[in-house]
């Protein structure tokens, strides 16, 4: 009967799940061949920008395809991530509450808290079969369009996005919880836009640096993946963080009344 | 089965309180249920009627006191008591792309242990399409499916809220024929409504709950007993009011010409005898129902709280009838 529950559930999230990597992958295609295109003075043209807008930009190096897959990891992934998993958290967390079909659902012999994990479950398998579509794709997609990058970490980049995409899901998940409303998505969606501008910005100047480590997204960006590959204490900081926000979501959503 | 399929004691629910003033939803609220009976829940919009049924059902967290189904805590034991509940809420929503047969058969591969030929001959007890996606039925359509979806496992209990929502007056007759045969089996139905009509032709007992207080609870057979009845005399000639209102435990009299009304809530010998002093040309004896009988606590409540401002007006308006203007309509002694 939890098979039910779980087939219903990846069937809500499947065509999300689809438009989101295809938009992705779409990104990747289109930004990898533009730039493909440019020689290494343009390279160095962005990378002489000055400094917080080649963070903004995500710029890292001066080559085109450091550029371009700079560009993709910095901005565009994320934005595409944290678009499906921060609405989907929200979901997960009050959807049926605020559709008005939980009470149905619940006079099954389902716990509340047993359709809050496998909505979860769902959602975080989706965040992740994204970004490894997203790895794989990209080797493929630069071999295709002769970029060179060998000297990017895309595994690494990969998996720190993963781990974001769930970070932020997780406060949508706990604030939902709590709350039962949208409340979540608003919250996460906010502290993300934040967060991404303090970090990006303040890293630039030497003396508000040590103030953009104290931000969620720091812990995707901070120890750039790209070119020093994965930071698993940032990584697993990450996750231990996702999974506390996710269980003080379940807590909420146990303790509280449900709307009808 | 020993286990009551509802027990309830000291069930208190109250909402909000962080800011403004606490809203007392359900007081003290101690009830019991037995096995085999159908139980009808009476009350007004808002008496706090789904706030009662939502936590027995632990939707709703109780701030004091508890809830037993069939011997379960609510709070602790809820996916167990879910396998022995039927349920169909006072409002719902279901998956809007889904179609009627998808909706029960998710809910019957969740629950387990689903008769889909008896899914069936519900569909077809009450004319049900399941084809449609659920966002094409119309409300009473909708309800069918929630009715099915209630019924289709059989439950021991049978928890509805306001179930005729919606649906003509056959499939309120095939309902009620639905829940009788449920008690016929042994099982248990909680029926809310505040149709009374719905609730005086099959249940048992009722209970009627008002501002969040149960104020009654007794047999079907004792309400219409203690109900307000109403007697039609034609005289010959037309009869003082007053002759009528001295008479114990009648409430009401109106006289138009030689047709005289008379309500009352007890023993009919005197006011037979006191008619039979006139020249009485026939009678009439109107059904009590539950209405009056229910409406009669909310006219004392209201009269309790709004200082009685129109008794006369009142009394029309909660008795039912219409009494034309100027048709010598006064209240009579009130010894019920």
């Amino acid at each position: 009967m939890q098979a039910s529950l779980l087939r219903k559930s990846l069937l809500d999230r499947w065509l999300t799940t689809t438009v989101s990597t295809v938009t992705l992958l779409f990104l990747a295609l289109f930004t990898m061949g533009i730039y493909s295109g440019f020689d290494d003075q343009v390279g160095e043209l962005f990378a002489n920008l000055p400094d917080a807008l080649a963070a903004i930009y995500g710029v890292q190096d001066g080559t085109a395809a450091g550029l371009v897959v700079s560009a993709l990891f910095a901005v565009m992934a994320p934005l595409i991530i944290l678009a499906y998993a921060i609405p989907g958290a929200s979901a997960a967390a009050t959807g049926e509450e605020r559709s008005s079909t939980l009470d149905l659902l619940l006079m099954n012999p389902v716990s509340r808290i047993r359709v809050y994990l496998t909505k979860t479950a769902v959602l975080a398998a989706g965040i992740v079969l994204i970004c490894v579509v997203l790895w794989l794709a990209s080797d493929w997609i630069a071999t295709a369009v002769g970029l060179d990058i060998s000297g990017q970490d895309i595994t690494a980049a990969s998996l720190q996005l993963a781990g974001l995409g769930l970070l932020f899901a997780g406060l949508a998940l706990a604030v939902g919880g709590w709350t039962g409303t949208a409340l979540g998505a608003t919250v996460a969606s906010v502290v993300a836009a934040v967060s991404y501008l303090v970090t990006t910005l303040l890293s630039t100047s030497p003396a508000l640096a040590q103030v953009s480590k104290f931000t969620p997204w720091y812990l995707y960006s901070g120890n750039d993946p790209l070119q020093n590959g994965v930071s698993w204490a940032a990584l697993g900081a990450t996750l231990v963080l996702a999974i506390a926000l996710g269980a003080v979501g379940a807590a909420g959503l146990n303790r509280r009344d449900l709307r009808g | 089965m020993t286990e009551l399929p509802i027990r309830a004691s000291g069930l208190t629910k109250t909402f909000g309180g962080r800011r403004g003033d606490p809203v007392l939803a359900l007081t003290d609220l101690d009830l019991t249920v037995a096995a085999g009976e159908v139980f009808g829940f009476l009350g007004p919009n808002g008496a706090g009627k789904t706030t009662a049924i939502r936590t027995f059902l632990n939707f709703l967290r109780p701030t004091r006191g508890s809830v037993e189904i069939f011997g379960l805590s609510a709070q602790q034991d809820s996916v167990a008591i879910r396998r022995r509940v039927g349920y169909v809420p006072g409002e719902f929503e279901m998956y809007p792309k889904l179609t009627g047969a998808e909706v029960l058969r998710y809910f019957a591969n969740l629950r387990g242990g689903v008769d889909e030929r008896y899914v069936t001959t519900l569909a077809d007890r009450l004319d049900a399409d399941l084809g449609k996606a659920m966002r094409d039925y119309s409300t009473g359509n909708r309800q069918k499916i929630c009715l099915i979806q209630a019924f289709m496992s059989r439950p021991d209990l049978l928890i509805l809220d306001e179930p005729s929502t919606g649906l003509d007056p056959l499939m309120q007759k095939e309902l009620q024929s639905m829940i009788a045969e449920v008690r016929g089996e042994g099982r248990t139905v909680f029926l809310s409504s505040h149709s009374l009509t719905e609730v005086q032709h099959v249940a048992d007992r009722v209970g009627i709950l008002r501002s969040g207080r149960l104020i009654e609870v007794a047999r079907v057979a004792e309400l219409m007993h203690m109900a307000v009845r109403q007697l039609e005399f034609d005289f010959a000639a037309s009869v003082p009011n007053q002759v009528f209102e001295r008479i114990s435990h009648v409430q009401r009299v109106a006289a138009t010409g030689g047709v005289t009304r008379v309500w009352f809530d007890g023993p009919i010998a005197d006011l037979l005898r006191v008619a039979l002093e006139h020249d009485v040309l026939d009678v009439r004896s109107h059904e009590a129902d539950l209405e009056e009988i229910f409406l009669t606590y909310y006219r004392e409540s209201d009269q309790s709280t709004a200082a009685q401002s129109s008794p006369t007006a009142h009394a029309d308006a909660t008795s039912g009838e219409s009494e034309p203007a100027g048709d010598g309509a006064t209240q009579g002694n009130h010894a019920g």
